[in-house]
């Protein structure tokens, strides 16, 4: 820091000669001048470096002395303003800068979304559009308090947000919630039907009246457990019904049918080693490519970078990189290997699919013919799934109460 | 004159007063062999790459050594830099 100061205002270095350089060294001492950089070079002969304000208060001290000054360097802003008094235009660029700094520090160059889980950070950017809070905005049009209520206005499951300007950069801090799910109606009566047809495995059933065992069969439509509950008395008799949300897990066992064909006979391409790679230049809608026009017989890979200035200031220019391959087409046919290989990576496929959907795969009867044309896979995966959709329960007219009157 | 010197010093002994501060003592601070710093000092009496000499309230402070150099000469303090090969203490 004390170097960055004396180069601020200017330093010499000097070289004092004479016979009494101890003396001159103890008035300057004596009169509070700060020496930097004392070294003896000789005999009545010292160097050291004084600021330019201590090095003009160094005359009476010369004279009591009798000893020579002469200077040696100088350094410091002072003296580079001097040496460059006639380079104008650095000048002004040096203004120019200063000038640019400050307007540009005045503005909003980032804004930064953090917390945000469920609302994209660019929906939240677009939305900022929208509402004119975009990069480039002058800070003092900003309202931080007034931003954090329209983000809490737009998505209410957002619990709370903080909006705070650092320097060049908007902050908001966001925090959400639970979504606020459309909550079934836990109560609402309803009873449960198969979805498809099969044999029932297994039925916990945790609400309702069930209708059917495991090991029934039931097809598609066929209500499995009942919402309502006949209330009986002691001569068993209904006296009331009441509904409830028939809650259960089934599981039915069932049949799935499989085919997958495909011909022995197909188009490959293959790449002859022939590449060529390219750029372009985009500004805007106007493009500078620097890569030819390829025939038809080329694949073109294209990668993008957009220049950004911020984390989510994108500009309007990209570069991008062209790879062009060169492939030629043959048409070749699968061996019995090959072809029965595809099939049951095929047939892996639809039965991972089927997994992660939750369905258990007991049995697979899948069988893979090869004739002279095709590959054919078909017959049946025997899969467990869970079934039971929700429907309204039929309304009863509730029986008549029977008094002892009555009876 | 005796009797006097030893009831200040009595004092400033009791009152626990550093000795800097009561006598204007010279204190000289070595770091390595690389360099030294002297405080409380009155003036320099003698300066070559060799030698520096100076002067305190209570006598005189050498220092020898090879290539010496005084990066910083301020009224409070001043710091040598070189090949520091001894620092005498000579009393008035």
């Amino acid at each position: 820091m004390e170097k960055f100061l004396r180069y601020l205002s200017g330093y010499v270095l000097v070289l004092i000669e004479g016979e009494q350089t101890e003396r001159f060294l103890n008035l300057c001492r004596s009169r509070g001048i700060p020496i930097r950089r004392l070294t003896h070079t000789g005999e009545g002969q010292i160097t050291a470096v004084f600021t330019v304000r201590h090095f003009f208060l160094l005359r009476p001290i010369r004279s009591k002395t009798k000893v020579h000054i002469r200077v040696l360097e100088k350094h410091g802003l002072p003296f580079f303003f001097y040496r460059n008094k006639k380079r104008k235009a650095f000048f002004l660029g040096v203004l120019l800068c200063i000038c640019l700094m400050v307007l540009l520090s005045s503005r909003i160059w980032n804004i930064h979304i953090e917390g945000n889980v469920k609302n994209s950070t660019p929906e939240i950017l677009e939305f900022l559009e929208a509402q004119g809070i975009v990069h480039g905005l002058a800070k003092s049009k900003v309202n931080c308090s007034q931003i954090a209520v329209m983000v809490r206005k737009k998505y209410p499951e957002i619990t709370w947000v903080s909006a705070r300007m650092e320097g060049t950069r908007l902050i908001l801090t966001i925090q959400e919630g639970e979504m606020s799910q459309e909550t079934k109606k836990e109560d609402a009566p309803c009873n449960l039907t198969a979805d498809v047809g099969g044999t029932i495995v297994k039925m916990i059933t945790r609400s309702g009246i069930p209708l059917m065992n495991p090991g029934d069969t039931c097809k598609k439509g066929d209500m499995l457990v009942l919402g309502r509950l006949d209330i009986i008395n002691d001569s068993q008799e209904v006296v009331r019904y009441e509904y409830v949300h028939a809650d259960a897990d089934i599981y039915v066992s069932h049949e799935l049918s499989y085919y997958y064909e495909f011909p022995l006979d197909y188009e490959a391409q293959v790449p002859t080693g022939n590449m060529k790679k390219g750029f372009y230049f985009k500004l805007g809608d106007w493009c500078l490519g620097l890569y030819g026009k390829r025939s038809d017989n080329w694949k073109r890979t294209v990668e993008e970078y957009p220049f950004r200035v911020t984390e989510n200031f994108t500009l309007p220019v990209s570069f991008g990189k062209v790879t062009s391959e060169e492939y030629k087409t043959i048409q070749s046919t699968y061996t019995k290997e090959q072809a029965k290989a595809l099939a049951l990576k095929r047939l892996h496929l639809y039965e991972q699919k089927l997994i992660e959907k939750g369905v258990q795969i007991s049995e697979n009867n899948v069988k893979i013919e090869i004739n002279q044309t095709a590959c054919i896979s078909r017959g049946a995966l025997q899969v467990i799934e869970k079934t039971g959709t929700e429907t309204s329960v039929e309304q009863q007219e509730q029986p008549i109460e029977r008094t002892a009157e009555d009876g | 004159m005796k009797k006097r010197e030893r009831w200040k010093e009595n004092l400033v002994s009791a009152l626990e007063v550093p000795r800097d501060l009561a006598y204007r003592d010279a204190i000289v601070t070595i770091t390595g062999q690389g360099q030294a710093v002297i405080e409380n000092y009155r003036s320099i009496l003698r300066y070559t790459r060799e030698e520096i000499v100076v002067l305190t309230l209570r006598g005189r402070v050498t220092i020898c050594g090879k290539r010496l150099e005084i990066p910083c000469y301020t009224p409070e303090e001043m710091q040598v830099r070189g090949c520091i090969s001894g620092i005498f203490l000579d009393r008035q």
